[in-house]
């Protein structure tokens, strides 16, 4: 597994154990606040927290909070973010 | 102002100053006044220029302010931590000299410049041959401000005290005299006859050798230096029984610390102070000792609440600023910023409304939840802010630093834990990061704008 996707699991999962939500299997088309039970404020201290880890915020770049749903969504968007700083690093 | 010369000299021998290198009498301190009136004529500094001083507290500089004030001068006090600043106020100022006083106030030197045009505000004072000050506000929330004052209007409150009400307290000069609570205590210590006791480093440890040494009976200070007193414990080592009254201002008081600081001293009373550099300090009088709510009052004090905020109209209040428009509404009613909660005559100061943090539309106030993680073991020091969020507007964010190291995983689960059931949900910090630097400030208060600096090196770093 590559690192992007293994700090959103173990994000995911920290701010899991921290609320006491049930544990649930993570999948890529697991939905975060459906299927997690993640409340709007979880998913806030979730892109903080990436913004933390992984040094990118895709939803301050462009990139709209209501077409991210999934687990495999949100790999994919913080994946292209840090191709992109990668990219204007290299410029 | 002859009022002030004929104040002095009525307390004639008793001790005025206490420092480092000895007392001074007030008969002693009026010959240094005297002094530096007859330097003036020397150096050609005349009325109505404005003369800068640099330098701590201490009887000499005090002697050049007060001196400035009798000559009809508008001062311009400096410390020593804003040099970096200095050139660019001395411009502002249109400052017509600059004499530093070196520590211990035994050696002094004076720059005169040439001719400058004054600001318009400072001829105001000038056409009515009234003494001023300037101060820069710390410019926490942008550029530092240069506020003109009229020292007539400042000083009234103190010039109308008549003798049975005077009260010659001992007291630990704490804040300095760039700063509206410095001069306040300042002037509140000299014209009530009661003891300057003036100490290098405001440590706890030498504050506390300081109260204990000189018998010190008030202590004006802030809540920082209150929760950092609590934290280190220091005060245990000493004997400060002489302690009847602390004064704490410039910043809200953490409830946590209020109550921490009561419980250590139980017989001393505490008392919130509430002044602006634009509007100089009012009469108080706080509910009770361990209370926040207080009541601001003085002659000719008008206070209202607009939507959740203070506004002050006072006859104290500054003529305006060197270098900003005139933040004065056309009634004199000036917007102190300060969300308050009212009760009755009695107001409770909330927070800056620019330090408001909106969850999702809920207001956060940071020190509210700084009180409550500041009771945690291990937390030496808490500054909570908010953060963009493009989920809920902004989240909390608590910057800690620690006693012992903490991993900050471990760090966030005992903070989230302590906050459940001390706060609402939306109050409880989303981000919890541990800092090695300490937030305070030289003025002994949490400096909030250090986060921007972070945040842009961190973006920075990143870019």
């Amino acid at each position: 597994m590559n690192k992007v996707k293994s700090t959103i699991n173990v994000v995911l999962e920290d701010i899991r154990q921290r609320n006491n939500y049930p544990e649930k299997a993570l999948r890529e088309d697991s939905k975060v606040v459906q299927h997690l039970g993640f409340s709007s404020l979880d998913v806030a201290e979730l892109i903080a927290l990436l913004e933390l880890e992984l040094g990118v915020d895709p939803f301050s770049q462009g990139v709209s909070i209501m077409d991210v749903h999934t687990v495999g969504e949100l790999y994919r968007v913080y994946t292209d973010a840090l191709a992109q700083t990668a990219t204007v690093a290299m410029h | 102002m002859n009022w002030i010369p004929d104040r002095l000299q009525t307390f004639g021998d008793e001790i005025a100053f206490i420092d480092h290198y000895g007392t001074v009498t007030y008969r002693q301190f009026l010959e240094k006044v005297n002094h530096w009136l007859n330097r003036f004529r020397t150096l050609e500094i005349k009325p109505g220029q404005v003369v800068a001083l640099v330098g701590d507290c201490s009887p000499e500089s005090a002697a050049l302010l007060v001196a400035l004030m009798l000559n009809g001068n508008t001062a311009l006090p400096l410390a020593t931590e804003t040099r970096h600043q200095h050139s660019k106020w001395l411009q502002l100022s249109g400052a017509a000299a600059v004499i530093k006083i070196a520590s211990g106030g035994k050696l002094w030197n004076g720059s005169i410049f040439d001719a400058v045009a004054t600001h318009a505000l400072i001829d105001e004072l000038g056409t009515t041959g009234a003494a001023g000050l300037i101060l820069f506000t710390s410019g926490t929330s942008g550029e530092s401000k240069g506020a003109v004052l009229s020292a007539p209007a400042l000083l009234e409150r103190v010039r109308t005290l008549d003798a049975g009400q005077l009260k010659p307290r001992r007291s630990l000069v704490f804040l300095k005299l760039d700063h509206i609570g410095g001069i306040n205590t300042l002037f509140s210590i000299l014209f009530n006859g009661g003891t300057a006791i003036s100490i290098g480093d405001r440590s706890p440890r030498s504050v506390c050798a300081a109260i204990a040494r000189h018998r010190v009976e008030l202590l004006p200070t802030t809540p920082t230096f209150l929760n950092m007193l609590l934290i280190s414990g220091i005060y245990r080592d000493f004997d400060l029984s002489s302690l009847r009254v602390v004064t704490y201002g410039t910043e809200p008081m953490p409830a946590s610390t209020l109550a921490g600081i009561n419980k250590a001293f139980p017989a001393v009373s505490f008392k919130q102070t509430y002044g602006l550099t634009e509007l100089g300090i009012f009469s108080t009088r706080s509910k009770r000792s361990n209370s926040g709510w207080m009541k601001i009052g003085g002659d000719g004090v008008e206070t209202r609440i607009v939507a959740g905020t203070l506004h002050i109209r006072t006859p104290a209040a500054m003529l305006g600023y060197l270098n900003a428009p005139s933040p004065f509404d056309a009634g004199g009613w000036y917007n102190t910023g300060d969300r308050v909660e009212i009760d009755g005559d009695y107001i409770r100061v909330l927070g800056r409304e620019s330090e408001i943090i909106n969850v999702g539309g809920e207001k956060v106030y940071p020190a509210e939840v700084e009180s409550a993680i500041q009771e945690m073991d291990n937390v030496e020091e808490v500054l909570v802010s908010g953060k963009a969020s493009a989920v809920t507007g902004q989240i909390v964010i608590a910057r800690v630093v620690l006693k012992q190291p903490e991993d900050r995983g471990a760090l966030t689960k005992r903070l989230v834990a302590h906050c459940r059931g001390r706060l609402e949900p939306f109050k409880i910090p989303r981000l919890v990061t541990v800092h090695s630097e300490s937030f305070i400030g030289n003025r002994l208060k949490k400096t909030r704008n250090v986060i921007d600096a972070w945040d842009k090196k961190r973006s920075e770093k990143r870019a």
